[in-house]
Order: C-alpha cells, then structure tokens, then sequence
C-alpha cells in the first residue's frame, strides 16, 4: 500500500473518535435517504398490491370480444397475460331492495378468480359451471339467506329495456313516474347451481352502488369458450409505456388521436370526441386503468401519486445539503489538523495531486464503512415505521390499504449514489484546500491563525459582566467565526424547524380536538332510504336511544316551510352590510327549517325554556340567536357577534307552504337563544315544533326521515350495540369520537415521520457541531495550559467555557427561535386561520429547544473540557515545544 | 533575606520499567533580589525543576518554600491565585492568547485577579519593554522578540515575588536574545526583581548572579 494511504489509515485510527463520528454523520445520511427511498417504493408498491387486490389486476380491460378474436390479443407481444370472464346474465330474485331485485351471473375463469379481486369470505371457489359464488351483500342488503351447499335454480336471460334496449350492470334499475319497473328480463333459460361459497361485494368496478343486480360468479372453462367474452389484460412494461398506442392499434383506430380523446385538453371539438368516440366502441368497449399504469410506470409524473413524488424529492434534497454542510466540515477539520502533516509532506516532495488523492482516500473509507451501515440502518428503520405505520393506521382511513415493505434496489442505488456524490462533494473543496497548503506555512502552522485586530472588537459590557473569561470565550467565537458559523447555521437550522414542526403539529391535534367540539353529540345515526319503510323498521331505529350508555338523545325530523316578505333584525343588515333590494327582499323565497326533537327531548327543552306543554304544543319555538361573522377588509379573520338575525316577535304568525306545497301558517309561540341538544353544528335560524304537530302536519313522505343524534359515555360499545340492533338495516352510523381517534391517529403517525426526520437530520448536525467544538477545544490545548499555568483557577476556566457555550448557544437561539415563530405563524396563517383558533405561540417546542441546545453545547464542552483537564498543563506546555 | 527555599525535591515520572527520575532530591535557596540561572544538557531535568518552583507540577517529595510559604500545602484553585499573584512566567514559546493584543496580554494575571489596571504602570512597563508603539497589536503581527517582550511584561506586571524563565531566548536570533538578556537583567538591577532563568547558553547564563549546573536532576556545581 502507497505509504501516504497508510498513513491516513494512521491517522483515522489515532482520531478515532472523530472518525467514527464522521461515519456516524455518512451513515445517518445514506439511511435517511434509504428510508425515504424505501418508503417511496413501499407506499407505491401498496398501492400497487391495494390496487390489484381491491380493483383487480389489469392494465386494458376489453368487453364483449367474440371467442374467435382472442388468438390475437394472445398473439400481440405486448400483452402479458390475459383474464377471461363471460357475462351470462340476470335472474330475478326474492330481494328485499327493490333497486336490486337480479341477480348478475358472471363466469370467471381459475385464472381471473386469482387475478380480478374476488375474495373468498366461506367456501371454495367454483371449479366448473354447475358451480357458484354468491355475495355477502345478498344477505345484509338483500336479505336473501342462501347457505353454503344450497342449490339454487335460476332462469337467466338478458336485461332489456320497454324499448327494447339491452341493460347492464351499469344501468340501474328502470322506473317510470309512477314508480312502477320499466324493464324485463328476456331469454330466460333454466339454470341450476349449487352454492361453492361467499364472497365478499365485489370492487365497484364489477359492481356499481346503483347496479340493480347482486353479482353471483361461476367458472368459466378457458378450454371450451363460446360466444363473447371480457378480457383483462396485463401489458408488458413496454406495452404500458406506450398503452395508447398498443391499444388503438387493437381497436383499430389512429393512436394520437385516441391518446387524446382519453385525455381531453379541450383541443379536440365534442362533435369529433363523439364521433371518434364511437369509432373507439365500434370494435370493443375498453377500460384502461390508468392508475395503475401510472403506479407502475411512472408514478412521479402520475397526476394521483405524483405529489408524493415531489415531497421525496424535496426531502431528499435537504439531507443531501444537509450532510455535504456537515461532511464537508469534518473533512476540513480533518484537513486543518493535518496542515502540519501535509506541509511536511509537500516539503520533502509530495505532489498536489498526490496531497489531494490522500483526501480522497480518506473520503472513501469513510463511504465504504459508513455507506453500507446507512443502508442496513436505512431499511430497518423504514421496515419498523412501516410497522408503526400500520398499527396508526389500521383500517381507520381506506379499508384493506396495508403499507407492506419493499425491498427495492433502486433505493439502494439511490442511497449508494447520492451517499458517494455527497461524500466527493464534501471532500473535493477540502482537498484543493489540502494541496494549497505551502510547506512553510503549514510547518509554522501560522495559516489557520490570520486575525486581524479589527475584527477582534468585544463590548465593555462583556468584560465588565463576565470577566476577562467572558471576553476570552467571546473572542474567541469571533475568532472561529467560520468554524462556529457552521455549527451555529446547524443548530439554527434544527432549531427553528423543531419549532415550526411542533408548532404544526400542536395545530393539527387543536383541530381535531375543535372538530369534536363544535357538536354536542357523538355518536349520530341517519338513515335516508327509511321514508317509506314500514312501522317495524322505523320503530328499529327509535329502539337505538333505549341502549346502554346513553346520556342524551335527539329524534330529530324536519321539514322545510317556504315563506315570503322575510324581515331580517336591522342590526344584523347593518352589521352584514346587506343592502339588499326591496323588490328583491318582498319576493324572494325564502326558507325555515322546521325541526321536531323527540317527545323526550321536546319536554326537556321546554322545561328548560320554563314554557308549558299545553300552551306552546301547537306553536313554533325560533331559535334565532346566532353568532354572526364579519369580514373586514385587509384583516384574515372575521369578527363576531352575538345577535338575531330576524325580526320575528312571539306571536307573530308567518304564512307560507310546507314541502309537499301546502299552505301552512304557523305561530310564534317564544323565541330564544337556547340551542336544544344534537343541534349545535345546525345552521342557526329555525323554528322547533312538538312531536304532535309535526306528525299532524308533516308529509308522509317525511314522517320517518330521522337522524338520531346520542351522546354516549361509551361511544363505542354504542356503535357496536346499534350495529347489532341493525343488522341488516341500511343506515348510516358516525361515530365522532372514532373518527377524531382515526384523525389523532393520522396526524400521531406524521409527527412520527415528521419528528424522526428532524431528529435525525438534527443528528447529522450534531456530528458536525461534535466534530468543530472538540476540535477546536483540542486545537487550543496549549491556550489553555497557558491560562492555567498564570493563574487561572479551575473554577474561572470552568466559567469560561461555560460562558463560551451559552454565547454560541443564545447566538443559535437568537437566529433559530424568531424564524421558527415566524415559520409557525405562517403556517398558521395558511392553514389555521379560517378556522377561527387563536394562535398560540409554540411555548412548548420553544422550551423544548431552548432546554436542547443548552444541554448539546454544554455537554459537548464538558465533554472535550474533561479531556483537556485530564492533560498535564505541563505535558501541554512542553508537547508544543519539542 | 531568603525569598525561595528548596528542600530535597525530587520528582518521578513514571513506574517500573519506565521509571525516570527527574530531579533527584535537590536543595538550595535564593536571595531576594538574586538573577540565578540554572544550566544543564537536556534532559537534565532543569525545566522540571521550574515548573516545580511555579507550581505548575507537583513534586514526588520534598518541599518549595515561596516568601515563608509551603506552596504545595495549598489546593490547586489557591495555587493558581499565588502563581498570578507572586510568580511570573516566561515560556520559551511565549506562549500568548492569540486574539488578546499586546496590552491585554500583558495586563492578562491582573484581569484574572480581577484587579484595575493602573494606567501609568503599564505605560511605563510598554516603555520598559520597547512596545509603545505595538500595543494593539495581536501576538501574530509581532516579532518573536516583540512577543517574548510581551511575555515579559505579563510576567512583570504583577511584580511578582519571584520570575522563573524557561529558556526565554531559546527560539529567538542573538540580537533578540541580547535584547531579552538585557530587559532581565535591567528588571532584575532597576525593579530588584529576583530572577530564576533556566538557559543551556553558558554565555547568556554568565549575566546572572549565581550559576547552578544540573545533571541527572542533581546540582552538581555551583559558581
């Protein structure tokens, strides 16, 4: 080995510890960029798997393409693999719904069993066509109870419209006004099946919300086709790239053009999209899933995921210049130590360019140990938050979505690539700067100690306060001003983005917390398609409020009253500045929302208000009190007050229509400021009725529309207990508590990302502020000895460099607290305000950093101040001169 | 009188195998007043000895009595306040604060007792040392001479009850090294400091008073 290397070898092992901190800093970088990489192809590859599991795996899918033609699809080299399944088609059944009365036969092949997202609840699959599968769904929704092993007899036949159009899944159910079914099923033949298994309601890509029949699949022998079929197919990389292409050519119809017609600019007019249109139908109907095209190909530039793309790449940016910041200065530090060694070097002979492969070699051990360890560390710690990820997540936001790990070599390229870019980058200046040394002066060592008196200045105030320690330390920051600037732009830099970040975060969790304040309730059940169900199911959903763990409830019912002539409080015209028009003001219509509460409720309410049942049943209660905003110009937030906003006085009757057009007058019978129960996030403004008058007045069709608003001491049991009572029901439950856990979950899980980012980036700077204080406190080894052996006691040094740390660290402060306050309120300003919070001053991030810092630089001071004090000042003294 | 007393110091570094003994129970004492230099090949053990006398080491055995006083029977942070009270040193690197100027060197024991500065002393003391016109200078826009004057002055300033020098003209040519001679010898007459300068220059030792040769850490001659 060239001596010069063994010597940096040397010399590595004789600074150990910096050189392992050095590492530190490389690996830190690389595993950050691996993580981040990492992550990148894990969520895109989840989304991939999420994608193909729920929606199926194809890139093209082709309907109603006759058996024949299947050779070519198999014969086109930049089709991977195809799907096959066949639309047999409907049956009436004895459903319950009446927008689903068929069932919808369809035949997969083994292969598209596998492939087009069928997911087996009980049974086994078919395995040939006497065989089927039938959906969750028909029991609960439908309330077909069909068993495993059960044979059913179907008279299947095509779906034809009165004017004899032929209907599918996408089409639902036909109805003329009078509400009578529009549509026949045709054809029909005898079919007997006997029952494999349950599956799970399939993706809505099979079928849709509306479509009118439960989806039953069959087999369908690849070896013995007949009539058309549906292929789904997978491209080759090579046919994804170019999809629109490969798929005209198929259809048979100009490539640019079809690009353009899936993706309109508004270049092509809509007479010539409607008629390419049907070009592009006249051979097959296509389904391109471009999503997950784009999730294969490309993701960055994909319109759905691409922004995740970008944030990568903004984050992977700031490590690199993070870490070249704080490698560069290891190398320098490494450099100014061996200005000796180099001078000496370079006076018996060595050559620049020999001075400047010695840095890099260096460098490069540095990569070549630290590298490898980054990457290790790097997919670790994205398999471990994957893991977290997930337990935050669970199946609170998209049911099914599970983030897996991906071991992907690009990201090891990446990390690879960008660690040795970074680790060059950092060496290359210092090592110019190495070759620059000139013998003579490295040997005197007079180079890296150019003052001039000037730039030397201290404050009296400092002498005067500290002592002439206190002037020494603060000297001396002025002295190392480079050295210290790179550590002070480091803590700054940790710093303020600490208080941004916990500032945000403190905001995102007040919003949520604010979300759950704004209704009194918690846990709120609707349901819309109840108007015309019968007594039984009705009174189902009013048994809800005798469950356990309810401490209030509201039934609520409404119905909407039109009126004219509207009088609004003068105040609240003035205070709005609405300068409405007469004509405008006497004939629009205008609108009330009339509410019942419940029996229970009602009396509750009343009593609060102190009215008596008898002499206010038959009148309306105004709720009228509301706190009105203003937005003044030039100013975000509005103000408020508290005021009414109509001009209505008890006993006052207003005459209008009820929904269903008759007329209706209604009286006034008090007016309050009192907000009943389960309507605090309802509009302001309304009139509240008796049970009695509003089932006296209310149109049929209103009568059983409720909403049950319920305020729980045990949100969740009650969720589970009303799921029970329900089954099978079609309602809507929303549990406020559980969505604010999901969303606390959510952001829990970002602090995590956001918090492990800035800790380990902050740790990258802390190996560079490691690295620049012990070096220069061993640089000024002699220094000290000196100020030692005059007379300075143990007691004064200590202060001294005490007081040197809190000058560095309040100077870092000084910088790094206004522009994270600043930060902070920014994004406040953008994100917060309209809510209407305050906003609160990060108190706690502040303290957090303030206390952090303090601690970094002293400990760090303390830490090289020991070694020092472990040295004989005589040793010290005397080592300099030999 | 007796200003400094030495009673059989001696002073081991090491252990076993790598045992060295520096000074070997040495004994002598100095009058106030007195310009004494000690001589000796390297090694000799002769800046052991002076920084034994500053208290800036700690010997194996024996004792150094300063005006009366046992200085080692003092803890190190009161050791430090007698060395910048009663000792001044002079380093032959000098050994200044890079960023404190030619006055803040020089008036550096005084700010650590955290005494006033009197004005005209230190004038007087520029003057002495030929550094009127260099005072805001920082040590590396000095000669090696200027800096040693310097060192000088933060030895003198104090009037400390003895100056020990380690080799003060060691790093210096002959005419900076006469001029440092002179400016001792001058403080030693005019300000009746007293002196122990170690030198391994037989020329230079002849100005002082007193001669003590040292050899294997043990004064062999006395002239």
């Amino acid at each position: 080995m060239d001596l010069l290397n063994k010597l940096t070898i040397k010399n590595l092992k004789l600074n150990k510890k910096r050189t392992i901190v050095t590492i530190i800093g490389i690996m830190l970088s690389v595993a950050l960029i691996t993580a981040v990489a990492s992550m990148y192809s894990s969520a895109i590859q989840s989304l991939i798997n999420y994608e193909t599991r729920e929606k199926g795996n194809f890139h093209v899918a082709f309907f109603d393409v006759p058996t024949s033609e299947i050779s070519t699809f198999k014969n086109n080299r930049k089709i991977e693999s195809i799907n096959l399944t066949q639309n047999i088609g409907y049956s009436k059944i004895d459903s319950q719904n009446e927008y689903k009365p068929y069932a919808y036969i369809k035949a997969f092949t083994s292969d598209s069993l596998k492939n087009l997202s069928i997911k087996l609840v009980e049974g086994r699959l078919p395995q040939n066509e006497n065989e089927i599968l039938i959906p969750t769904h028909l029991k609960t929704n439908g309330r077909v109870f069909l068993n495993v092993g059960d044979t059913i007899s179907l008279d299947v036949g095509k779906r034809i419209e009165s004017t004899g159009y032929e209907l599918n899944q996408f089409n639902p159910l036909q109805k003329d006004e009078e509400n009578n079914c529009n549509e026949q099923i045709i054809d029909t033949q005898k079919k007997e099946y006997k029952i494999v298994g349950i599956i799970e309601r399939p993706a809505t890509n099979i079928e849709q919300r509306s479509a009118p029949g439960y989806t039953f699949i069959t087999y369908l022998d690849s070896n013995n086709l007949r009539g058309n079929v549906d292929l789904y197919t997978r491209y080759t990389k090579d046919g994804m790239k170019n999809v629109y292409e490969v798929t005209a050519n198929i259809l048979g119809v100009d490539a640019e053009k079809y690009e353009r017609y899936l993706n309109p600019t508004g270049e092509m007019p809509d007479e010539d999209i409607i008629k390419f249109g049907a070009e592009v139908e006249n051979k097959y109907k296509t389904n391109v899933n471009q999503y997950l095209i784009d999730l294969e190909t490309d993701p960055i530039s994909s319109s759905s995921v691409g922004g995740l793309g970008i944030v990568v790449g903004i984050v992977v940016g700031i490590i690199v210049f993070t870490s070249v910041f704080c490698i560069k200065n290891s190398f320098d530090i490494s450099i100014t130590e061996k200005t000796k060694q180099y001078g000496m070097l370079r006076s018996i002979g060595a050559t620049k360019k020999q001075i400047k492969r010695n840095v890099f070699y260096e460098a490069t051990i540095l990569g070549v140990i630290g590298i490898p360890l980054g990457i290790v560390l790097g997919f670790l710690a994205s398999y471990i938050l994957i893991i977290i990820s997930n337990y935050f997540l669970g199946n609170n936001f998209v049911k099914g979505l599970v983030l897996e790990f991906k071991f992907s070599y690009i990201a090891v390229i990446v990390a690879v690539l960008l660690g040795i870019i970074t680790i060059y980058f950092s060496a290359f200046r210092s090592a110019r700067r190495a070759s620059k040394i000139s013998p003579i002066e490295s040997i005197r060592n007079s180079g890296n100690i150019k003052i001039k008196s000037k730039k030397l200045k201290s404050p009296k105030l400092i002498k005067k306060l500290f002592g002439i320690g206190g002037e020494i330390s603060y000297k001396n920051l002025k002295r190392n001003k480079k050295k210290y600037r790179t550590t002070v732009i480091s803590i700054v830099v940790s710093v303020f983005v600490f208080v941004a970040l916990s500032s945000f975060m403190s905001m995102a969790f007040d919003t949520v917390e604010n979300e759950l304040q704004i209704s009194d309730y918690n846990v709120s059940l609707s349901s819309t398609s109840i108007y015309d169900a019968s007594d039984e199911k009705y009174n189902k959903f009013i048994d809800t409020t005798k469950l356990d763990n309810i401490e209030d409830y509201t039934i609520l019912r409404n119905v909407g009253f039109e009126y004219k002539n509207r009088r609004f409080n003068p105040e609240y015209i003035k205070w709005g500045n609405l300068d409405l028009d007469e004509k405008v003001k006497n004939e629009a219509t205008e609108y009330f929302n009339i509410y019942t509460l419940g029996k229970e409720q009602y009396n509750k309410y009343i009593n609060t208000l102190g009215l008596n049942y008898d002499e206010i049943k038959d009148k309306a209660i105004l709720m009228d009190y509301s706190k009105v905003p203003r937005y003044v110009e030039g100013k975000n937030k509005p103000e408020f007050k508290t005021m009414r906003i109509y001009d209505y006085q008890k006993g006052e009757k207003l005459e209008g229509r009820l929904i269903d057009d008759k007329p209706y007058t209604i009286e006034i019978g008090y007016v309050t400021d009192v907000v009943p129960f389960g309507l605090k996030d309802h509009a302001d403004g309304y009139l509240i009725i008796s049970e009695e008058l509003y089932n006296k007045i209310a149109p049929d069709k209103m009568s059983k529309v409720i909403q049950i608003m319920y305020k729980s001491n045990n949100a969740d049991k009650l969720q589970n207990d009303i799921d029970e009572l329900l089954k099978g029901e079609n309602y809507n439950l929303n549990n406020k508590e559980e969505n604010v856990r999901a969303m606390n979950n959510l952001f829990t899980l970002v602090g995590i990302f956001l918090y492990g980012f800035i800790i380990v980036i902050s740790l990258i700077g802390i190996t560079n502020i490691f690295n620049t204080i012990t070096t220069n406190m061993e640089l000024r080894k002699q220094e000290f000895a000196m100020l030692k052996s005059i007379g300075m006691t143990n007691s004064e040094f200590k202060r001294m460099i005490r007081l040197e740390s809190t000058f560095m660290g309040v100077k870092s402060l000084l910088f790094g607290l206004p522009i994270g306050i600043g930060l902070s309120y920014l994004i406040y300003h953008f994100l917060t305000e309209q809510s209407g919070l305050p906003y609160k001053l990060p108190v706690v991030g502040i303290i957090i950093a303030i206390v952090a810092v303090f601690i970094l630089i002293s400990s760090l001071m303390r830490y090289s101040m020991n070694k020092i004090n472990k040295q004989n000042t005589i040793e010290t003294i005397r080592n300099e001169n030999i | 009188m007796e200003i400094l007393r030495v009673e059989n110091l001696t002073k081991i570094y090491g252990k076993d195998t790598t045992k060295v003994i520096a000074l070997d129970n040495v004994s002598f004492s100095v009058e106030k007043g007195e310009f004494v230099a000690i001589v000796g090949a390297s090694g000799s053990g002769k800046s052991t000895l002076l920084h034994l006398l500053g208290g800036v080491d700690r010997p194996t055995s024996g004792k150094v009595y300063i005006d009366g006083k046992d200085i080692y029977d003092f803890n190190d942070d009161k050791l430090a306040i007698f060395r910048r009270r009663q000792v001044g040193l002079i380093y032959q690197f000098y050994n200044l604060i890079p960023i404190l100027n030619v006055e803040e060197n020089i008036t550096l024991p005084l700010s650590l007792d955290n005494r006033e500065v009197d004005q005209k002393a230190l004038d007087e003391m520029l003057k002495l040392l030929g550094l009127q016109n260099r005072r805001t200078h920082l040590p590396n826009e000095l000669s090696g001479g200027q800096q040693q004057r310097t060192s000088i002055g933060r030895a003198l300033i104090t009037n400390p009850t003895i100056i020990l020098a380690d080799e003060p003209t060691g790093n210096l040519d002959s005419k900076s090294s006469d001029e440092i001679v002179a400016l001792l010898k001058k403080s030693n007459k005019e300000l009746k400091q007293t002196i122990i300068m170690i030198t391994h220059n037989m020329e230079i030792a002849k100005c002082a008073d007193r001669i003590l040769k040292i050899e294997d850490g043990r004064i062999v001659e006395e002239v």
